[in-house]
């Protein structure tokens, strides 16, 4: 018998969405019957549950894959609201548990999201006969700190931790994290770190077209290159002279500039760019747009302001979700998956 | 589509059969002007209008289709909208015609849509290796076949000028104001959109046409910069090539890229191209003409020694400031020259170059003066200035220039006519006798100028097509170092790997270790030995000083710890996006001369090399020379020399000289490296620290950005 695996962080924005889909879709390709459950959603529009259903080929409703959803705005909820939410999501699991050999759990957010109306991660764990594993990023040092503390506060509550993975870690650090940092997270602090998951663009960049539908704008040129992936920002400020210098040093993005400097828009069209976004309305000279045409990138055009588009896209990054014709992003978290001990994980949860 | 096989052009100028499909009966329609013009400037060949709708076309009998003319076709104009195009090209192919000019617009220059119809009409020509030229053009005109397949309203004169022209408009003016001026052309070809021939194609015929002694070209922005530079290079060895590129002030590049969709902003890179190509390059349309007339009739003259001679003081001294501005020397006639002109010409007469003949110099005083000078071997080119005054004889005077041309046939000559009404007899005489006359005298200048520039080209490219020498160089460390850089999800180096990258090219620069932590800082600091420089260490922070980023003569443990740590949380706070990854540690260098070794590869013309003043001023001074990788020793010499620091170099006020030999040599090995590694995009040394002769230099900071496109490419073609 296992237990379920439930998989949360203690910041937004380590990857987990994609993270957990991956580790799904790699347990079912090992002959694991995985299940995705989402207790609770913070949004009303399913998008990871349906994701979900269809790159696990989940036979499910939507609503059994995600029985409920709480916003950050309903905080002063009644009581018996809190209490129906925790019906809802047994009666979910009872009917989707028996299916599968165990399911994977995804908590919203963080681990302490809904910790005020005591749905946060450590009680769904309980609820829910599952183990926990603790998602970071690996950026730094200090995440380090982070695991531990994750760990402790799961523990106190009595919910056994099955390790840690650390996700977006340069690959710079990767060799200093393997030699210095995890051998006393595992040694000293008695944490199974069950993977390092070297920072790579492509596993969480989002595509021209998420962006643009973020973004409300409207394609200029480049209709059939809508699913190149965009890694990275970069602002299109530079004096034209100088921009060739600056734009090559970003790879695989997105140039956000005024529709009005369109030397620069040349300039980027001759480097790595995924797609330009134009601001202010103001459309660019039509050999302009041959040219992005001829290149395979994009143009859109969007009425706000530089600042404001940048803000938009970068405030509140976008993930990139995992469909399943973006043959390059499963390739690329396949490769991962080589890093990832996902051997030890199934081990762990036997219950 | 220059990477096909070499096409022979010939049969856009001579086809003995064309057809116009969109053919009109209509006047002031492109298909009415088209076969208006070929037949009434006397095309010889047959002329076959095509048009679904009329049987017969201004006298020709007209066709439904091509596939409807009996006869074989041998070149196609096509003016019909875009769009219907392709199933002219489709049937073009399937009657095996080789070659046509697409007229109509309603391409890429209109936007998207455009470029995708461009794309695939691109692809049909492909398909059945049609030649085309455009579209979007004026058409061509062969002044000796004649051909005229163009909508231009005239007929130039017949001429021994080609020109090349990306603006059509430009052709419809030259075209008009050459039959005022005189001039004449072997063939008119507009270029257009270029989706097929380009410049490096016409250029390239025009240099096998015997019809064309120099080509002229006006363009906006080049589409294979590597090719016309080979191909030039060759070409301006027997003929002269003379263009203007438009778009070189920052308004005029944001102009023509707007236009054309290309990037048209580094100006110095299509100087250095053309250098390197043997191009002259013109700043002006006048510019261009002025050289140009030269070239028609005058031979090149064996060097830069010019002689003026003068009715006026003013004009002549106008004449002399040109020449030295322009870089021609004013010659110093021989001793026995100027004896002879004292004995013949007044007293007051100027015997010293600028010769001054006075307001009294008539035909007999120039006549013996011209004869004097184009005697003397001191003299290499002679510009003859005449204005208006009491006694001048422009006539005569301009009879003797042309008959002592004639007895000095290996000495240019110009002449500048200063005047109107009074001169108009005498200029047009000089120039319907091929002499250059011009109405000032700077034109004069400009126009021996290039004929100097172009003997001058043609005595140094010997020197310049040496092949580089190739250095002892560690290739395959570098493969390792980029191919890690790039795997590791990284285009940019940290300083740490681009220093190994420049050693391994035999470019002295200092031990240089990356730290990860300060414990790690400690350990290499220990290692290569205190006093030591430290260095935050990001792919994404460029000018390190600006943020305190850069620390010397460190020499204590304790400093370490404190820079360290300044440095990162410095970093993370002025960058907090960047990836800081640590700190470079480096042994510590002693000062030199600050100079600055760049390169960038330039979208049109591949890696552009540049050598000048370095330091954090670099930007600012702007005393910086370029040239086109790979340079050989010739080169980098020139390019040095041409920067103001290399007298600095030289040693001045009793300062040592700086080992200009290694500079030189580090330029060449840089050259080297970029060109065994098209994958490196920009690379940086700055500082390049330049010591005492014989003792060499150290690359200090060095910079490389990768092109992860190019590299992952490679990789492939590796394992496969």
């Amino acid at each position: 018998m296992k237990c379920n695996l439930l998989i949360t962080s203690i910041n937004p924005g380590v990857g987990k969405t994609t993270f957990t889909l991956a580790l799904a879709l790699k347990l079912n390709s090992k002959g694991y019957k995985i299940g995705y459950f989402k207790p609770i959603c913070d949004n009303y529009d399913y998008t990871d549950s349906a994701d979900a259903k269809e790159l696990l080929h989940m036979d499910e409703d939507l609503k059994t894959i995600c029985p409920t959803t709480v916003t950050p705005f309903e905080y002063d909820m009644p009581d018996e609201q809190v209490e129906q939410i925790k019906t809802d999501i047994m009666d979910a699991y009872n009917r989707i548990r028996p299916n599968y050999d165990f399911l994977i759990i995804e908590i919203s957010r963080k681990a302490a999201y809904l910790a005020y109306l005591n749905l946060s991660a450590k009680y769904l764990a309980k609820m829910l006969n599952a183990k926990v594993l603790i998602l970071t990023e690996g950026r730094d040092v200090e995440d380090a700190d982070r695991f531990i503390f994750g760990l402790n506060y799961f523990t106190a509550a009595d919910v056994e931790v099955v390790g840690g993975v650390m996700t977006l870690v340069p690959q710079e650090m990767l060799e200093h994290f393997k030699t210095v940092v995890i051998p006393k997270l595992q040694n000293v602090h008695k944490l199974n770190i069950l993977g390092l998951v070297p920072s790579q663009g492509s596993i969480a960049a989002p595509t021209v077209e998420e962006i643009c539908s973020k973004l409300n704008a409207r394609v200029l040129a480049g209709k059939s290159y809508l699913d190149n992936l965009v890694e990275n920002y970069q602002v299109g400020a530079m004096s034209p002279e100088i921009a060739l210098k600056y734009l090559r040093r970003v790879t695989r993005k997105a140039v956000i500039t005024g529709g009005d400097r369109h030397q620069l828009v040349i300039a980027a069209l001759e480097t790595d760019t995924s797609v330009i976004i134009l601001t202010g309305s103001i459309l660019p000279p039509a050999a302009v747009l041959s040219k992005a045409e001829e290149k395979g990138v994009p143009i859109l055009l969007t009425a706000s302001d530089t600042y404001s588009t940048v803000r938009a896209l970068t405030d509140q990054p976008i993930y990139g979700k995992l469909y399943l014709k973006q043959t390059d992003k499963i390739d690329a978290w396949n490769e991962i998956f080589e890093t990832v001990d996902y051997k030890k994980i199934i081990e762990l949860l036997e219950c | 589509m220059t990477e096909q096989i070499e096409p022979d052009l010939s049969v856009f100028f001579t086809a003995k059969s064309v057809a116009i499909v969109g053919a009109s009966n209509q006047f002031g329609k492109v298909g009415y002007d088209v076969v208006h013009n070929l037949a009434q400037f006397g095309y010889p060949g047959e002329i076959i209008p095509i048009n679904p709708k009329s049987k017969e076309i201004q006298g020709y009998k007209a066709y439904k289709a091509l596939t409807d003319y009996p006869g074989e076709i041998e070149l196609v104009f096509i003016s019909i909208p875009s769009k219907y195009i392709i199933n002219v090209i489709e049937e073009m192919g399937q009657l095996g015609i080789m070659h046509v000019v697409i007229i109509s617009a309603g391409f890429r220059e209109t936007g998207s849509k455009g470029a995708r119809l461009e794309q695939e009409l691109g692809e049909k020509l492909k398909h059945y290796g049609i030649r085309a030229v455009g579209p979007n053009v004026v058409g061509l005109v062969d002044t000796h076949t004649p051909l005229n397949g163009s909508f231009a309203a005239r007929m130039p004169i017949k001429g021994n000028l080609g020109f090349i022209s990306q603006s059509g408009a430009l052709i419809t003016g030259i075209l008009d104001w050459s039959l005022a001026e005189g001039m004449g052309f072997s063939k008119f070809v507009s270029l257009g959109n270029k989706l097929d021939l380009d410049e490096v194609d016409f250029v390239r015929y025009l240099s096998q046409d015997e019809h064309t002694h120099a080509i002229l070209a006006y363009l906006e922005s080049i589409t294979y910069g590597d090719k016309f530079i080979e191909i030039s290079r060759q070409v301006s060895q027997s003929k002269p090539i003379i263009v203007i590129k438009s778009g070189s002030s920052k308004a005029g590049a944001r102009a023509a890229s707007s236009h054309t969709g290309s990037m048209s902003g580094a100006d110095t890179a299509y100087d250095a191209a053309f250098e390197k190509a043997g191009v002259i390059r013109a700043r002006s349309v006048e510019e261009l003409f002025d050289t140009a007339t030269a070239f028609s009739t005058m031979p090149l003259p064996r060097g830069p020694r010019l002689c003026i001679i003068t009715n006026a003081g003013g004009p002549g001294i106008i004449a002399t400031d040109a020449a030295e501005f322009a870089g021609l020397e004013l010659c110093v006639l021989a001793a026995d020259t100027i004896e002879y002109l004292q004995s013949e010409l007044p007293a007051a007469a100027s015997t010293i170059n600028p010769i001054d003949v006075l307001g009294t110099g008539a035909e007999r005083e120039y006549g013996l003066t011209l004869n004097a000078v184009l005697a003397d071997d001191n003299v290499d080119m002679v510009l003859v200035i005449t204005t208006p005054q009491g006694m001048s004889e422009p006539v005569k005077v301009a009879h003797k220039i042309i008959e002592l041309h004639q007895q000095y046939p290996d000495k240019p000559i110009a002449a500048s006519y200063m005047g109107g009404v009074d001169l108009a007899e005498g200029t047009s005489i000089l120039k319907k006798n091929g002499i250059p006359t011009f109405a000032f005298p700077e034109r004069g200048i400009t126009s021996l100028l290039g004929l100097w520039k172009y003997a001058k080209i043609k005595q140094d490219m010997s020197k310049r097509l040496l092949e580089p020498e190739q250095f002892e160089a560690n290739k395959d460390e570098v493969l390792e170092i980029f191919d890690s850089v790039i795997n590791k999800g990284r285009v940019t180096l940290l300083g740490s790997e681009a220093i190994a990258v420049a050693r391994a090219y035999g470019i002295l620069a200092p031990d240089t270790r990356t730290a990860f932590s300060i414990t790690e800082a400690l350990r290499h600091a220990e290692a290569i030995g205190y006093p030591i420089v430290m260095k935050i260490s990001s792919p994404d922070i460029i000018h390190k000083s600006d943020i305190g980023g850069i620390a010397i003569n460190v020499k204590t443990e304790e400093e370490v710890r404190q820079q360290f740590t300044k440095m990162m949380n410095a970093g993370r706070q002025n960058y907090p996006q960047a990836a800081v990854m640590g700190v470079d540690i480096q042994e510590m260098s002693k000062v030199g001369r600050e100079l600055i070794l760049g390169v960038s590869e330039d979208p049109q013309f591949g890696h552009m090399i540049m050598i000048g003043s370095g330091g954090i001023y670099a930007n600012y001074q702007k005393d910086v020379s370029f040239g086109i990788t790979p340079i050989n020793k010739i080169e980098a010499t020139t390019m040095l020399e041409r920067t103001r620091i290399h007298k600095i170099l030289q040693g001045v006020r009793g300062e040592a000289p700086s080992d200009i030999e290694r500079t030189i040599n580090t330029l060449q090995r840089v050259s080297q490296l970029v060109t065994d590694f098209p994958e490196i995009l920009e690379m940086d040394i700055n500082p390049l620290f330049v010591f005492d002769e014989n003792q060499g230099i150290n690359a200090v900071d060095v910079k490389i950005t990768l092109d992860r496109t190019k590299i992952l490419k490679r990789q492939e073609e590796e394992i496969s």
